[in-house]
């Protein structure tokens, strides 16, 4: 019973970090690429059945489900050196192989259209665990298929598998350039409500920050597609090892994510890594002990995530919780010098209404990778300046929307048929909902929040009492 | 003396100079041989000791005894 | 003796004089003055007749020089000399030594004078001076005179008698003086000298006889003497009285082993009395063949010399009279001791400040302690006890084998002689342990390498005998390399063959829950088992679903050897148990682990079990709660559809939940970080560091039991942190029995969900619903329906009785966490700030009471 987690990669991005990720831990537990355990890889003491299992000949499969709407990204996979990692009956590209357009509402309608496919294929690996802990979904919000396809599978895994877990990493757009996907906010609204309503644990992974940090940070002039998936790829691989290599806590998903969302509603984490280095870059090495690392994870320009918080709010924003797991040689005995200096340092601002505090989790680094650090470490953190993010899809959505751009691409399809753009208000309610939620947790007063106005706080189907803003309504 | 005893005689001092030295008396060979002379007068063994330590002694401040070094 | 013999002797005394002055150089000179005097002081002695006080048996002679030799190490010296005198014993016919016993016997003696005036400072300055001054010689040739005064000074026992004037008035005074002496006493001084030294053998005089009533002898009262005389008397038999309680006890001795114990100190003990018992008796026979010689009047007195008066032999007495008192006094402390006791009494003796004392001590000592420190030495080198009379400072007593280590071996501080220091005792008691130990418990053959190597190392052969008192040095030096190899190798079988730091991880992976994911199986799948009462439990069925865990969790990649020590325990179970109360799991440590995993360290580990174990039950019912109210379940489900005052109930209900929830799991998961950390992480890391250093298995157990005390309090088992323990389990119960309540309100809410979405939602698509609900709210009449209204009044009842609920638990837990945190920083005996600081990080406790 190894508490299985299945991955589900959908669409462009999705496959790409997909692909990273499995590429760390194939590395981390010596397997090969072909999917085989390494002569050297003897030492023990991790657990690959989580995120893979055991064919009859001994080769370790991930359970992932790789599933696309145009070939491409899974072509390139399947004519690369991991082509025989994957278990081909798991990989889905749809027959007209003409992708979603950018287009959400293409990406759901198809993702309802195959369904029935897709599902067969998730029960199968479902039933082929012993105790399945959960689901990983990977994609971005922006696009077509991950965004569109990967909100219907979100819809009906909630549905189906509603006891299990379901993470998301969410790739948000890059704000910063202007993005050949006009309907961007379009997408990234829609998906957010399902993200909202029908998903555990989201992290969130900002391409602007991951676009910054890779210029600022590892001083890459233009970094590519692959190198930012890379720092994906490492945030991932670092925020399972607890899972990959048992000890006294943190064993599960569920354990791990219990603490980091104590409010169901509030359930998108920040990530925060250091120290950090891309592929085959040699990096400046730096002295890293443990309160380095639990430091520099509480600087903003370590986080995945771009504050776009003014000043004063930010100075209002508060951390909900906080986990950090430090990975490497790492006296116990420092956890706690370090948490007194951060605590005397006042580094870190909490929430009023109730305790918190960091939680640090040692975790063991894999003995096959040789990185050039001693210590790293991972943030993963439930912050209300992540608002901040949402307001700003929000925004952009508001002006796509008030030009009455692009619609009509939506209403081709049966959701918006009829001109019915009431989802379009219901997501905007529901993020609205979530930014004055995640407003509400900075004030010591979050207990008796909404009590005035149940409806705004539980919605899940947009303005029930029909206050819908009259500009919006078509 | 006939040859036979001298040789006898010789031999016999050698091997009580021989057993004298593993005793770490400290006695030469010739007062050794005066010493056996005198044993096999009948001396008792007992006074001639007394009188090799007497004379041999070590000066020492209450001794009246002319000093002789050990 | 015939004349010619007697010019032949003249001529060789000359002779020898000669010699033995000359060897020293401004005495060569035969006309020296001294040449006169000291040949006049030869003569004297040699014709005082003395007779030997031995059998002139030269074999017996030779024998005994060669047993001196070979007692003083010097073996091929001794086989030597044998060889030397089988030959010259062999010499017969003329040219021979006639009198080969007299030559043996006089080198014997002058060796032993050579050797004792080196060892003595000058024990010659207790003897009295034969008036070797030349005062009273009014010429110098008395000697070489002639033969008449030759023959005259044999005759008269060899005081040379100095004519004098007879008209001398001085002389005819004396003579007076004389006669009143004799007059006066009715026994000659002489007499009395002679009983004197009968008395001090042992044997009663004619008139001086132990008197049983004084307990000491005394002269006859019927003898008449002056009282001085009487009380001199009376002084100088002391000896004897001493030598009688010495020769006593040595008799005694002698004549009770080997049948009784005696042990072999007291053997030794003994023969060391005895030989010194044989000096004193080589004096006694000189003493007594001076006390043939008439004492000269006072008038004589100038120039006679040896004779013994009462006041001479007080001054032969001295020295003897001091050791034979020493000796006394040691008869007497050690009539009733042995062994180590009887070496450690007389040891407190030999600290003295005079010489002579302190060198007879240590000879004696010497010979004394050699059984004891034989002992040692097979005791450190082959751990054996050869011990028959119980006379060792280590006794060892049959044991199970995993006692041998604690109980089989113990010092016995009345044996401990006091020369040697506690902790030499104790690294000397540990080194034999840790050779049993190696050979009873370990089954181990290596140590004998060890012992030999120490032997080599220490540069004392590892033959008997080879060590005396006075080399403590020696001894501890052999101890120490004994100590340091045998405790190196003992340590590296435990951890190399045993593989002991292996198994105290497996005790830290399992019994203290390490291995999460092995932890979370076993609880998975043991849960819904210890929900039942615990007489209904079979610890078959629980082992089944250990084995389960183990093949299901890393733990299966584990050593086979560790997994198969790792067995299902249950506790003995009271009326009203759960399988709960009474589940642990248990580690088997078997020989020779079990003597560091004893049976009370394994209690306190089950206890250390029994508390993680249900803070880890604790904190998977909180983990299941939150699983019943994640995200996706409350997010995703739809509420629209009821009334305000029910949706507001909800809300608040739903709030309270999951922020009392938050506070719990804060808790907990804290409680948890301070155990893995501040508890089980520092203390393992301390232990590992403390196991690197150990040098014996003493450390190694005291490493290990500071380990598991660190662990035990640190998680408040202690007996002092008894109210704080139960405040935590008060804790405990109330997460749980609030668990229950969320599981309740949860099933109530799906329920409530499930039937609205029945009654509205019936036939409908659901993205059509959706849109549909929007439609409902203009439609208020819909609601109304009679089974919604009882609907909507059964919820509201249910959330509003759920809230109370959940008030009163989170007005308990409120209570009682604050009792809890105000408890922690009095504690005096363990440091619990860290958990107060992982509890308040935020001082979200502190701030609500200020005064905290």
């Amino acid at each position: 019973m190894p508490r299985e987690i299945i991955t589900l990669q959908v669409g462009q991005c999705g496959n790409q970090i997909g692909m990273e990720f499995w590429k760390q831990l194939c590395l981390e537990h010596g397997i090969s690429k072909e999917g085989i355990l390494e002569d050297f890889a003897t030492q023990g003491g991790d657990r690959k059945d989580v995120f893979f299992y055991q064919a009859d000949d001994q080769h370790y499969i991930p359970r992932a489900l790789l599933i696309d709407l145009e070939p491409r990204v899974i072509n390139g996979i399947q004519n690369s050196e991991y082509r025989n990692l994957y278990n081909h009956e798991n990989i889905f590209v749809s027959d007209h192989g003409g992708g979603a357009g950018n287009n959400w509402a293409s990406g759901y309608h198809q993702g309802k259209g195959v369904e029935e496919d897709i599902m067969d294929m998730i029960d199968r690996e479902a039933d082929g665990s012993d105790s399945l802990e959960g689901f990983v979904l990977c994609h971005s919000i922006a696009g077509g298929t991950g965004s569109g396809m990967g909100s219907y599978l979100l819809e009906t895994l909630n549905d189906r598998y509603s006891k299990k877990l379901v993470q998301t990493y969410s790739v948000f757009p890059n704000q910063m350039e202007t993005s050949d996907v006009v309907v961007q906010p379009y997408n990234s609204l829609l998906t957010l409500k399902r993200l909202t309503l029908n998903a555990d644990c989201v992290v969130v992974l900002d391409n602007t920050a991951l676009n910054r940090i890779a210029v600022e940070r590892l001083h890459l002039q233009n970094p590519t597609f692959g190198q930012t998936n890379s720092l994906v790829s490492t945030v991932m691989s670092a925020s399972t090892t607890t899972l990959r290599y048992p000890g006294y806590m943190n064993n599960d998903l569920v354990g791990l994510l219990a603490s980091l969302i104590p409010t169901p509603r509030c359930h998108f984490l920040m990530t925060g890594y250091t120290p950090l280095t891309v592929e085959r870059q040699a990096n400046v090495i730096r002295k890293t002990t443990v309160l380095d690392v639990m430091r520099r994870l509480l600087q903003t320009k370590n986080i995945m995530v771009s504050s776009y918080a003014r000043t004063k709010e930010a100075s209002q924003a508060k951390y909900i919780s906080i986990l950090n797991i430090i990975q490497g040689e790492v006296d116990p005995t420092q956890v706690h010098e370090s948490l007194q200096r951060i605590r005397e340092r006042k580094l870190v601002n909490f929430i009023e209404w109730g305790p918190a505090s960091i939680q640090v989790a040692l975790s063991r680094k894999s003995p096959y990778v040789q990185t050039a650090h001693r210590v790293s470490g991972l943030m993963l953190a439930s912050h209300t300046s992540i608002r901040h993010l949402f307001s700003k899809c929000l925004s952009q959505y508001e002006k796509l929307r008030k030009k009455q751009a692009f619609l009509d691409n939506y209403r081709k399809f049966p959701m918006f048929a009829d001109n019915d753009l009431s989802e379009f208000d219901e997501s905007r309610d529901i993020i609205e909902s979530l930014v004055d939620e995640y407003k509400a947790c900075e004030s010591p007063d979050y207990i008796k929040w909404g009590m005035e106005d149940p409806d705004h706080v539980l919605t899940g189907e947009g303005n029930a009492t029909g206050t819908v803003d009259p500009k919006l309504a078509v | 003396m006939d040859p036979e005893a001298a040789r006898s005689a010789r031999e016999s001092l050698d091997l009580a100079f021989h057993m004298s030295n593993i005793l770490d008396t400290g006695l030469d060979r010739h007062t050794l041989s005066v010493l056996i002379a005198l044993c096999d007068l009948d001396l008792n063994p007992e006074a001639l000791a007394a009188v090799v330590k007497e004379l041999r002694r070590e000066p020492s401040p209450s001794s009246t005894m002319p000093t002789a070094p050990p | 003796m015939d004349e010619e013999d007697q010019t032949k002797l003249i001529d060789l005394v000359k002779e020898l004089v000669n010699r033995l002055l000359a060897e020293s150089p401004q005495q060569q000179n035969p006309k020296n003055p001294n040449f006169e005097a000291s040949l006049r002081y030869a003569v004297r002695i040699l014709s005082s007749r003395l007779t030997p006080s031995i059998a002139p048996d030269a074999a017996a002679i030779a024998e005994s020089i060669k047993r001196r030799l070979a007692t003083q190490g010097r073996s091929s010296d001794a086989l030597t000399f044998s060889d030397l005198f089988t030959k010259f014993s062999a010499k017969t016919g003329t040219g021979s030594v006639n009198n080969k016993w007299a030559v043996v016997y006089l080198l014997k003696i002058i060796s032993d004078d050579r050797k004792s005036s080196k060892n003595a400072v000058n024990s010659s300055n207790l003897l009295p001076n034969f008036g070797l001054d030349g005062h009273g010689f009014s010429n110098g040739s008395n000697v070489s005179n002639g033969k008449e005064n030759k023959e005259l000074g044999w005759r008269n026992n060899g005081v040379l008698m100095v004519s004098k004037d007879p008209e001398n008035l001085r002389e005819i005074a004396f003579k007076e003086f004389v006669n009143v002496v004799k007059e006066e006493n009715e026994v000659s001084e002489e007499v009395i000298v002679r009983d004197v030294l009968y008395c001090c053998q042992g044997i009663d005089g004619r008139y001086v006889k132990f008197d049983a009533s004084v307990d000491g002898y005394v002269l006859l009262h019927s003898v008449k003497v002056p009282r001085a005389t009487r009380i001199m008397v009376r002084k100088l038999c002391e000896l004897g009285w001493l030598f009688r309680k010495v020769k006593g006890y040595v008799s005694e001795s002698m004549d009770r082993f080997p049948a009784e114990d005696v042990g072999t100190v007291g053997q030794a003990f003994c023969a060391a009395l005895q030989d010194e018992l044989l000096e004193y008796y080589k004096l006694l026979a000189v003493l007594e063949a001076q006390a043939m010689n008439p004492i000269p009047l006072v008038s004589e007195s100038a120039n006679a010399g040896n004779y013994l008066s009462l006041r001479r032999l007080s001054v032969w007495f001295a020295e003897p009279m001091v050791k034979m008192r020493l000796m006394a006094v040691l008869v007497d402390k050690c009539r009733v001791l042995r062994g180590g006791a009887m070496a450690g009494a007389i040891h407190l003796h030999a600290q003295h400040g005079d010489v002579l004392v302190h060198e007879f001590m240590t000879r004696l000592l010497k010979r004394v302690c050699s059984p004891l420190f034989e002992m040692v030495r097979s005791w450190v080198l082959e751990g054996e006890l050869e011990d028959i009379f119980a006379e060792f400072f280590v006794v060892g007593q049959p044991v199970k084998a995993e006692s041998l280590w604690r109980e089989g071996y113990r010092l016995h501080s009345g044996m401990l002689p006091s020369f040697i220091s506690q902790s030499l005792a104790q690294r000397i008691l540990r080194t034999g342990k840790s050779i049993n130990f190696l050979r009873v418990c370990c089954d181990d053959r290596g140590w004998a390498d060890a012992a030999t190597e120490s032997a080599a190392a220490a540069g004392t052969t590892t033959r008997r005998g080879g060590l005396g008192y006075g080399e403590t040095d020696a001894l501890e030096s052999l101890v120490i390399e004994a100590a340091k190899r045998i405790d190196k190798h003992l340590l590296d079988v435990i951890y190399k063959r045993y593989k002991f730091k292996e198994h105290c991880l497996a005790i830290k992976r399992y019994l203290l829950l390490g291995q999460g994911d092995f932890v979370q199986y076993l609880m998975d799948i043991v849960g819904p088992e210890l929900s039942e009462p615990a007489n209904t439990i079979s610890s078959f069925k629980l082992a089944g679903l250990l084995e389960s865990a183990i093949r299901s969790s890393n733990a299966q990649y584990d050593d086979p050897d560790i997994l198969d020590r790792l067995r299902v325990k249950l506790m003995p179970h009271g009326t009203g148990d759960r399988g709960w109360d009474v589940f642990s799991l248990d580690y088997d440590a078997r020989v020779p682990l079990d003597t560091l995993f004893t049976e009370s360290v394994m209690a306190r580990y089950l206890k250390i079990f029994n508390f993680l174990w249900k803070l880890r039950r604790v904190e998977h019912a909180l983990i299941g709660a939150w699983k019943t109210m994640k995200p996706n379940c409350i997010t995703s489900h739809l509420f629209t559809k009821l009334q305000h005052a029910v949706k507001l109930q909800l809300l608040s209900t739903l709030r309270r939940c999951q922020v009392l929830w938050d506070e719990m799991n804060h808790f907990v998961t804290n409680l948890q970080y301070y155990i893995m950390f501040e508890v089980l992480e520092v203390s393992w890391s301390n232990f590992s560091n403390e196991m690197e250093v150990a040098k014996d298995l003493d450390d190694l157990l005291a490493a290990h039991e500071k380990y598991l005390y660190s662990i035990f309090e640190k998680s408040l088992l202690g007996e002092r942190s008894q109210s704080l323990y139960k405040s935590l389990f008060l804790l405990f119960d109330l997460i749980l029995q609030f668990r229950s309540h969320a599981d309740r309100l949860y099933e109530g809410i799906f329920e409530l969900q499930s039937r609205t979405m029945e009654s509205s939602l019936s036939s409908r698509d659901k993205s059509k619903s959706r849109r549909q609900t929007k439609d409902k709210s203009s439609e208020p009449g819909s609601w109304l329906s009679d089974g919604r209204k009882a609907l909507t009044q059964r919820a509201g009842e249910f959330l509003r009785n759920m809230e109370q609920e959940l008030d009163a638990i989170a007005k308990e837990y409120k209570s009682l966490l604050e009792g809890f945190l105000a408890q922690l920083p009095v504690q005096q005996h363990v440091d619990l700030k860290f958990l107060l600081f992982r509890l308040d990080f935020t001082e979200f406790y502190s701030q609500l009471r200020p005064n905290v």
